[in-house]
């Protein structure tokens, strides 16, 4: 794109037939975009949703941990109350 | 052979299309409306819950909803406009092609933290790093800003192309069309809520690229399958054949001066995936994977959609020709329409009869399908932040959120039919690229920085949101595309002090800048007013977990 500003007669040269470079150019943009997304997509979901995963799975451990923490807690005020 | 062809094809638009052309367009549109109609009430929410509504249960599957959001994401506005560029400006509107469809990759990015730390709307976002009010309110005004430009963009057009289709031409015909597709729209949205506007989308989007790729597979086979003779028979049929397939500085009536263009770019690529409809669809996966995984597939369909558009664009030029195209509507919308008129012999035959009936109605279900998706998102953004959150700060129970939404639907669709009516005869084309534009400079730094900005707070975002849309929409009604010229909404008044035609290029960067130099200040007032309220205080470190992995989301 930045190229289109610049030398818009480099994009006009044709290459094959009446198809110029600008055109492959747009094409070649798509399918870097398309190829990028898919190895985005595959990358994470295998080294940063497991890890996320983990993470995750942790947190909800250590948050069910200090809920049993203070409902013992809970007991024993109860307990030494009593 | 071209000047025969164009000669040909001069007068065969739909102006000379016989009555049984309108027939069977108006029993197809009736069919269809009927059928999916019925749809939508099958599938539609049966209990009054929030999140039936909303987010269809988030029962969807990663490959229908990366299909319904390429739906969302291919507006009439998109399929009409951009086949339109294509035809009159050659090489510049292929470039715009590519813009739409890399818009997605920016939404790639998001969609796995957006959907770990969204629940249904913007202003659940919104509230990650600034709970309150205000914040609500501004992302309802937000989604406002965005989707009744393009509401009214999109059901003006919709009216003509509709009256166009039936054979109609007067005024008060459009009128009629635009009330109601509008009362479609509004009974889709509430009978069907998420799931029944999903299903619509996922038929629509299987149904338009089985007719496009047809329509172009016509066009290819016109041209002997040569790429060369398409593109030359286009710059025959331009009118400007030695700068058609260049790029030149001159776009359209749209953007002129390299500036302006990269402007516009800037704009697509930013704003178009960040609209309030696309934001709530990706809320509607079951988790940040899968909403990465919906936005990969919407992206090869998106991709799939620029191809077709590109090749019946540049049909278009080569068949209709660029006088007859702007002679209908000077930006082009007219392109694809004209273009089913032509091929496999024109409206004569069966086969030139019932492609031209299957385009029709492919423009006609995009119309239906996207502005349902608008209506739902903005009359769950009204009822959600604005009335649940807001005003009853978040004690509503499920059932009245539901009933509410209903009835923030009935009045958005109102409001937008009211304002398309009026739109009516004037040039409201700029509509479409205001509303991309707000998106990109109120919505888009807005959820940058709350997603992945530890020092955001709500005087940044209140700053970003607010600034970034009066900037918007300041700028864009001083420039050359409002007034002082043909095409534009006042073409008698000359109020253009700015040169700028895409205001994206000043008002996304200042809208950052905005929330940065916000946030510091209210950061600053923070400690000053000593730490009085932690009621208020987020935490940050619960926040970026949550963005991250999605704990604790529901």
């Amino acid at each position: 794109m930045a190229l289109a500003g610049a030398a818009p007669g480099l994009l006009a040269t044709e290459i094959v037939g009446r198809v110029n470079l600008g055109l492959l150019l747009c094409a070649a943009l798509g399918v870097v975009s398309l190829y990028t997304s898919v190895r985005y997509d595959r990358r994470c979901s295998h080294e940063v949703d497991p890890e996320a995963r983990r993470i995750r799975t942790r947190h909800e451990e250590q948050a069910a941990a200090a809920a049993t923490a203070a409902q013992e807690r809970a007991a024993g005020r109860r307990w030494s109350g009593w | 052979m071209n000047r025969l062809l164009l000669a040909d094809a001069g007068p065969a638009g739909p102006a000379a299309a016989g009555q049984s052309t309108h027939t069977a367009v108006l029993i197809a549109f009736l069919v269809f409306v009927c059928v999916s109609l019925l749809l939508c009430v099958m599938v539609g929410p049966d209990k009054d819950e929030v999140a039936d509504f909303y987010t269809a249960n988030r029962t969807l599957t990663p490959l229908q909803n990366g299909l319904a959001l390429s739906g969302d994401y291919i507006s009439a506005a998109t399929m009409l406009g951009t086949t339109g560029i294509i035809a009159l400006s050659g090489f510049n509107g292929i470039m715009l092609d590519v813009s739409t469809a890399l818009a997605l990759s920016t939404l790639l990015v998001l969609a796995g933290p957006l959907r770990n730390a969204g629940r249904y709307t913007l202003g659940d976002i919104f509230a990650l790093r600034a709970p309150g009010r205000a914040p609500r309110l501004a992302a309802s005004v937000a989604t406002l800003a965005v989707s009744i430009p393009f509401l009214v963009v999109q059901l003006s057009g919709a009216g003509a192309a509709t009256a166009m289709l039936l054979g109609l031409t007067s005024a008060g015909a459009q009128q009629i069309c635009i009330v109601l597709i509008g009362v479609l729209m509004v009974a889709y949205t509430l009978a069907g809520g998420m799931k029944g506007t999903s299903l619509m989308q996922i038929a629509k989007v299987v149904l338009t690229t089985a007719t496009l790729a047809v329509t172009t597979l016509c066009v290819l086979g016109h041209f002997h399958w040569s790429p060369s003779e398409l593109l030359s028979a286009a710059a025959q049929g331009s009118g400007h054949p030695a700068t058609y397939l260049r790029s030149t500085s001159q776009f359209g009536v749209t953007a002129s001066g390299p500036l302006n263009i990269a402007g516009l770019h800037l704009t697509v690529v930013l704003g178009a995936a960040c609209m309030p409809h696309m934001i709530m669809r990706i809320n509607a996966t079951s988790d940040g994977a899968t909403a990465r995984r919906s936005t990969r597939y919407a992206l090869g369909t998106v991709g799939v959609y620029s191809i077709l558009l590109a090749v019946l664009g540049l049909g278009a030029a080569a068949l209709v020709g660029g006088q007859a195209i702007s002679a209908v509507n000077p930006n082009g919308q007219a392109s694809l329409l004209l273009l089913a008129g032509t091929l496999a012999g024109g409206p004569s035959t069966t086969a030139g009869l019932t492609l031209m009936t299957a385009v029709a109605c492919t423009v006609f279900v995009t119309v239906l399908a996207v502005v349902a998706g608008i209506t739902l998102s903005a009359a769950a953004s009204l009822a959600h932040d604005v009335h649940a959150h807001a005003v009853r700060r978040g004690h509503l129970t499920e059932a009245k959120e539901v009933r509410t939404v209903r009835w923030a639907a009935l009045l958005f669709g109102v409001v937008g039919i009211l304002l398309a009516v009026e739109a009516q005869g004037y040039n409201v084309q700029f509509l479409s690229m205001l509303a991309v534009a707000v998106a990109a400079s109120a919505v888009l730094p807005a959820l940058v920085c709350s997603l992945f900005w530890r020092g955001y707070n709500r005087t940044g975002l209140l700053w970003s949101v607010y600034g970034g849309a009066a900037l918007t929409i300041g700028l864009q009604l001083i420039s050359p595309t409002v007034s002082g010229g043909p095409g534009t909404l006042f073409p008698t008044h000359d109020f253009a002090w700015s040169p700028l035609q895409s205001v994206g290029l000043v008002s996304i960067p200042a809208s950052f800048l905005l929330g940065w130099a916000g946030s510091v200040r209210g950061q600053r007032r923070e400690e000053t007013r000593n730490r009085a309220d932690h009621d208020d205080r987020v935490d940050h470190d619960a926040v970026e977990l949550r963005v991250l992995t999605g704990a604790d989301a529901d």
